[in-house]
């Protein structure tokens, strides 16, 4: 049976629904609106762990957690409608009036756009600029003077020993101590588990379903017959369940307070609409669409009670609330504008936080939201068509809405979705210049597959944060757990151990000096030797950061929305989750790659000409450690290893450059994949570099494909910009590369001009290289459609384009709040014409 | 005398411009004509080149060390000297940059199938295909046969580009049953002018045109170069639609001047025609397509469609 109705398929862009004035007035606010640091949560968190003793403990168990939230959701303030943000002046941030019609009340924090502040993790970071932080120069935030005086005495001294990484530091071996030390060097790995705890997607359905109390009921009976500690974890999910009901009752009585006090008979009735929803639900079944996304919200506030905003993801919307918004349709209850209506206004509660970043963090992920990933469209689990009127709706609310967060992700089966359904991927993609990014169903399918998914788990994945696949509701990822900079493997491989950046120390093991190698297979072991050594020590230190994070982290309100706890009894940090596993992110793929290709060639002339001149090792080196600036010599060499007519590259579908890729991701994947994490599971890897491949780039010295100092790395698994005018070249041979070993997801980022005159020839020349991509075998792929003189007036004038989206490398941001070397990163990449398929440059 | 190995200047992927959908174009090196206004002047040779681009030199010197032949002279502004130079390469190749190339490769046919096979999911996605162009490919109609042999073996939709002098028979039996659509090009209707500025009559080109019209299963889309005072006139423009009228053509399209042949001219150190350097500014475009769409009016015979593809 199809899942279109005729409605939508009349029109599958849904050209005629509009944002209505309500949610055009928030849209603006919220634009407007600087982040607002909340200490609402670090306070009640803070007293509750001075008042029941828990600093002193060397354990905090998942039911001293549980009291702990449930006292926080049922004491929180009740925000059914916001009345004020603060906005960018020239005088600093100053306040301005909302007028709040939202359908949904209750917020993530209690401000418009909120802060939250996590003290168990790092935001002590933010201390040392607390009374600057209003004021500078990237994405301020506004904070009171009197909460600048709470956090400084009343909160943030008790965490300075308590928080993740200290209490891991004090838990360390020597041996440990140095591999914290590694991160602290920043060039070679690093984790995220100081920062964050899940990054995963929650399970839905159940609670749309049974509601809360049908979750408390199944507790209630699991609990029997089983071991004192067992009974403690359904306990502590009551406890945090009936917090969430507490809170979503206070909202209520607010709100029925409000519509007290209300003259409007328009506004009275929403409020009283209000009350009425938030009495019945998350407490019991959705019974309707509107009902439906209000579970969702309420439990995704709780959620991030407990885990931090960074990458935590909503899953497949389309799927799990299709049953309740067809309901709706087939009683007259709904019709399609009130329901892109209700999902506008859904989306910008979404995005009614925004992580704390500390100003140094700003260079490797700046410009981030909370990156909160949602997928449509697909396969089932059955492997047949999902994309049903809600995975339309959803695209025409994001194209309307235009946010970096919600980050929308299309997944496309070819042949089993239609054409059409593509098409309109790639017209939102034209209409918004950034969203929705695309998956290829068959490969991701496929790499799931090779980590022994059923075919059931694979086929039911969403995205997580960036681009990151997880069965949904039931893969417990830690996608983003590791940060690794692969160009550090190849300098320590280059430098028999050391590190351009750490001096002459030695850091990594003694693999030999390459100028006394007499073939490429000699220098291929060194690095493969760092590069194991490397993802040795960054999942060791992984690991011990997830034993400190069960001692003192147990998350009873995650695992009350999983497949797996509920069933078996165990914490998601204790692996209770139906599929475990931690990810793993590469930075610098391509210039690494492009990297041990030039040595190939020129050092060790592999496949040269004959009449071409060898390049010894220590000339080489020479050579980068004058940055290419010395000499003519320099000039030329650097010029020679940069062209692809005379140095193989990745992205120019060169024999020698695609094997040397292959070898990589190969080699990755089965390194990581030979280590169990804490909780059971192994490690994937993925390819999807945020920002930080500018950030990482500026630490790094020169390299051997002629990239010179501190220029930003190749994003994602994006080949170097420049490589190749060709597109079709770039997409086989990202294509060419093996799914199976992407487990973790991939960015590909391309780059469109979209000045080209006619609309319908690159619409379906768009349409004609992602099939094309993803017939071969393609993974993922992202644009940027957006003109070079935008991007330049948009540097210029950043007050001009508060909301121009760009994809950096998975996320998207807005581009006034990227660094410069962000922006530039951007503005450089290779652009191509839709009209002609080639480079403009 | 026509040679069985033909040179390839490129391959070109991905290409928009070149028929139906995303293609790759062979650029086949060889030109029976010799058209003054050329805008690919290193495929009119049928022999490899050598092609020097100075902005991209940084006068490392390695050219010179490595030429046998003492042909580089760095006191020409064309840097090689042409009289000693006997095209080897030897200088391209150690030069680190692409400041030195040598045009013109031999491809066996298996090889460039291989090449142009490479995107055929893009082909069938975008209903494009493989465009023959030049030079002038029916120049080598054995090779050119075995090619597209090969590439009709694996359903591959082929267009062919030609100016149109070849032999009729020949084609006809070795290169047009393969091919599924054709873009002829015709400079001029007169036979003075084609002379003047091509070097050779236009007869067997207006003759090819007829027949290929009449008798071929085929789409063959006629396209007139815009050279400024030289093709886009009023008198050339009246008399090519008089002919096309008379051929019983039913479309045509104007391709807009190109002038990165001066260049290119220069580069092999051929001397670069007294032609206008820059593209047609849109308005002179807009100016040359009212005054053929003026005469077409007129003229018009219930066929000829235009406009058809100003662009193609």
């Amino acid at each position: 049976m199809s899942q279109i109705s005729a409605e939508v398929s009349r029109d599958l862009s849904l050209k005629s629904c509009e944002l209505t004035e309500g949610v055009k007035k928030l849209r603006k606010a919220y634009f407007k609106a600087a982040p607002e640091i909340c200490i609402e949560r670090a306070k009640f968190v803070t007293k509750f762990s001075i008042e029941n003793g828990l600093f002193e403990r060397e354990r905090i168990t998942i039911l001293d957690k549980a009291r702990m939230y449930r006292k926080v959701l049922e004491n929180r303030v009740s925000v059914v409608r916001h009345s004020a943000g603060y906005k960018y002046t020239r005088d600093g941030l100053k306040p301005f009036d909302i007028v709040d019609t939202s359908p949904f009340a209750g917020s993530t924090t209690s401000k418009f756009k909120g802060v939250p502040l996590y003290p168990e993790f790092f935001a002590l970071n933010l201390w040392p600029e607390l009374w600057t932080i209003s004021k500078r120069n990237s994405n301020p935030y506004h904070i009171h003077s009197r909460e600048v005086e709470v956090l400084n005495l009343d909160i943030f001294p008790h965490w300075m020993e308590k928080n993740i990484l200290e209490l891991t530091r004090k838990r360390a071996s020597r041996e440990d101590q140095k591999k914290i030390k590694l991160v602290q060097h920043l060039v070679f790995f690093l984790t995220s588990k100081p920062e964050c705890i899940s990054h995963t997607i929650p399970d839905f359905s159940k609670v749309l379903e049974f509601g809360l109390q049908g979750i408390i009921d199944e507790a209630e009976k699991n609990k029997d017959g089983k071991s004192s500690s067992t009974i403690e974890f359904y306990t502590a999910i009551q406890e945090v369940l009936k917090g969430i009901i507490v809170y979503s009752r206070n909202l209520a009585k607010e709100a029925e307070r409000l519509a007290g006090l209300e003259t409007e008979g328009n506004l009275k009735e929403q409020l009283l609409a209000i009350a009425e929803t938030y009495r019945r639900v998350p407490e019991f079944p959705a019974q309707n669409f509107r009902e439906g996304l209000t579970t969702i919200w309420i439990c995704w506030t709780a959620i991030h009670l407990e885990n931090p905003n960074i990458g935590l993801s909503l899953g497949r919307l389309d799927q799990i609330l299709y049953a309740l918004y067809q309901k709706d349709i087939n009683n007259g209850n709904l019709d399609i504008q009130k329901a892109v209506d209700l999902l506008c206004h859904f989306w910008l509660k979404i995005g009614d936080h925004v992580p704390a970043i500390p100003e140094a963090a700003e260079q490797l992920f700046g410009g981030t939201g909370s990156n909160q990933a949602i997928t449509i469209g697909g396969v089932d689990r059955n492997g047949t068509n999902a994309v049903n009127d809600l995975t339309y709706i959803m695209l025409r609310a994001t194209e309307l809405m235009k946010l970096r967060d919600p980050n929308l992700n299309a997944r496309y089966y070819q042949v089993i979705n239609s054409k059409d359904y593509l098409k309109r991927l790639c017209e939102a993609n034209i209409v918004t210049g950034a969203t929705p990014a695309l998956h290829n169903d068959k490969a991701v399918i496929k790499a799931l597959e090779a980590k022994n998914e059923t075919p059931k788990q694979a086929r039911d994945y969403g995205i997580i944060g960036c681009v990151e696949p997880g069965s949904n509701g039931r893969f417990y990822g830690h996608s983003a757990a590791i940060l690794l900079n692969l160009t550090s493997a190849l300098e320590l491989s280059m430098f028999n151990g050391t590190h351009r950046h750490t001096g002459e120390r030695q850091i990594g093991p003694e693999t030999g000096d390459p100028s006394t190698f007499n073939t490429f297979g000699e220098f291929w072991n060194a690095f493969e030797t760092q590069t194991r050594w490397l993802i040795e020590q960054s999942t060791a230190l992984n690991n011990l950061f997830g034993k400190t994070h069960q001692c003192f982290y147990p998350t009873p309100i995650l695992s009350a929305f999983f497949e797996g706890p509920m069933q078996n009894g165990k914490d998601l940090i204790e692996g209770g989750a139906a599929i475990n596993a931690s990810g793993a992110t590469i930075i610098g793929l391509a210039d690494v790659a492009d990297s041990l290709s030039a040595i190939q060639r020129v050092v060790f002339r592999e496949g040269a000409d004959p009449r071409e001149k060898r390049v010894a090792f220590a000339d080489l080196i020479g050579a980068l450690e004058r940055n290419f600036e010395g000499d003519t010599n320099d000039k030329a060499l650097r010029l020679r290893l940069s062209k692809s007519e005379k140095t193989p590259k990745y992205g120019n579908e060169d024999p020698m450059a695609n094997q040397n890729v292959c070898r990589i991701v190969e080699l990755l994947d089965e390194a990581f994949d030979m280590i169990n994490n804490y909780r059971g599971g192994k490690y994937r890897v993925g390819y999807w570099t945020m920002t930080s491949h500018a950030g990482f780039g500026r630490l790094m010295g020169a390299l051997p494909n002629g990239r010179k100092a501190s220029e930003n790395f190749s994003s994602g698994i994006t080949p170097v910009s420049g490589v190749t005018p060709d597109l079709v070249k770039t997409l086989g041979s990202v294509a060419f590369l093996p799914p199976e070993c992407f487990s973790n997801g991939v960015a590909l980022n391309l780059k469109f001009n979209p000045i080209d005159g006619d609309d319908q020839k690159m619409l379906d020349n768009l349409v004609a290289y992602v099939e094309s991509y993803f017939g071969d075998g393609g993974m993922e792929i992202q644009f940027n459609v957006i003109s070079h003189d935008k991007f330049i007036e948009a540097v210029n004038n950043p007050e001009d384009y508060p909301d121009l989206l760009v994809r950096v490398s998975g996320y998207t941001a807005y581009f006034k709040d990227l660094t410069r070397e962000m922006q530039k990163e951007i503005i450089d990449r290779t652009e191509y014409r839709l009209s002609t398929g080639r480079a403009s440059y | 005398m026509e040679s069985l190995y033909p040179l390839i200047v490129d391959v070109v992927r991905g290409s928009l411009e070149d028929g139906p959908g995303i293609r790759s174009v062979v650029f086949f090196k060889g030109c029976p004509l010799n058209c003054i206004f050329c805008h690919n002047p290193e495929t009119k040779e049928p022999q490899a080149e050598m092609a020097f681009y100075s902005g991209r030199c940084i006068q490392c010197g390695s050219c010179a060390e490595a030429c046998t032949e003492s042909a580089i002279d760095f006191n020409l502004p064309g840097r090689i000297s042409r009289e000693k130079c006997v095209r080897c390469g030897d200088c391209a190749i150690v030069c680190p940059g692409v400041a030195l190339r040598r045009i013109g490769r031999y491809y066996p046919v298996s090889e460039l199938k291989e090449v142009l096979m490479k995107d055929s999911t893009f082909y069938r996605h975008s209903g494009g295909g493989v465009t023959l162009s030049g030079g002038e490919c029916t120049m080598y109609p054995h090779y050119v046969e075995s090619l597209l042999l090969l590439l009709k073996a694996e359903g591959i939709h082929v267009t062919l580009e030609t100016g149109g002098h070849f032999e009729y028979s020949v084609f006809k039996r070795k290169i047009l049953p393969h091919i599924d659509l054709i873009y002829y090009d015709i400079k001029f209707a007169d036979r003075e002018m084609h002379i003047k500025y091509t070097g050779k009559s236009n007869r067997r080109i207006l003759d090819n045109f007829h027949r290929l019209i009449s008798e071929a299963n085929l789409e063959v889309h006629p396209r007139l170069p815009l050279v400024p005072g030289i093709t886009a006139t009023k008198e050339n423009f009246s008399a090519v639609v008089d002919f096309l009228c008379k051929a019983g053509a039913d479309s045509v399209s104007l391709l807009p001047y190109n002038p990165l042949g001066l260049e290119m001219a220069a580069s092999i150190g051929k001397p670069v025609p007294d032609l206008p350097k820059g593209f047609m500014k849109p308005d002179e475009e807009r100016k040359s397509y009212a005054v053929f769409e003026n005469i077409l009016d007129k003229k018009r015979d219930g066929r000829l469609r235009w406009p058809a593809g100003k662009n193609d």
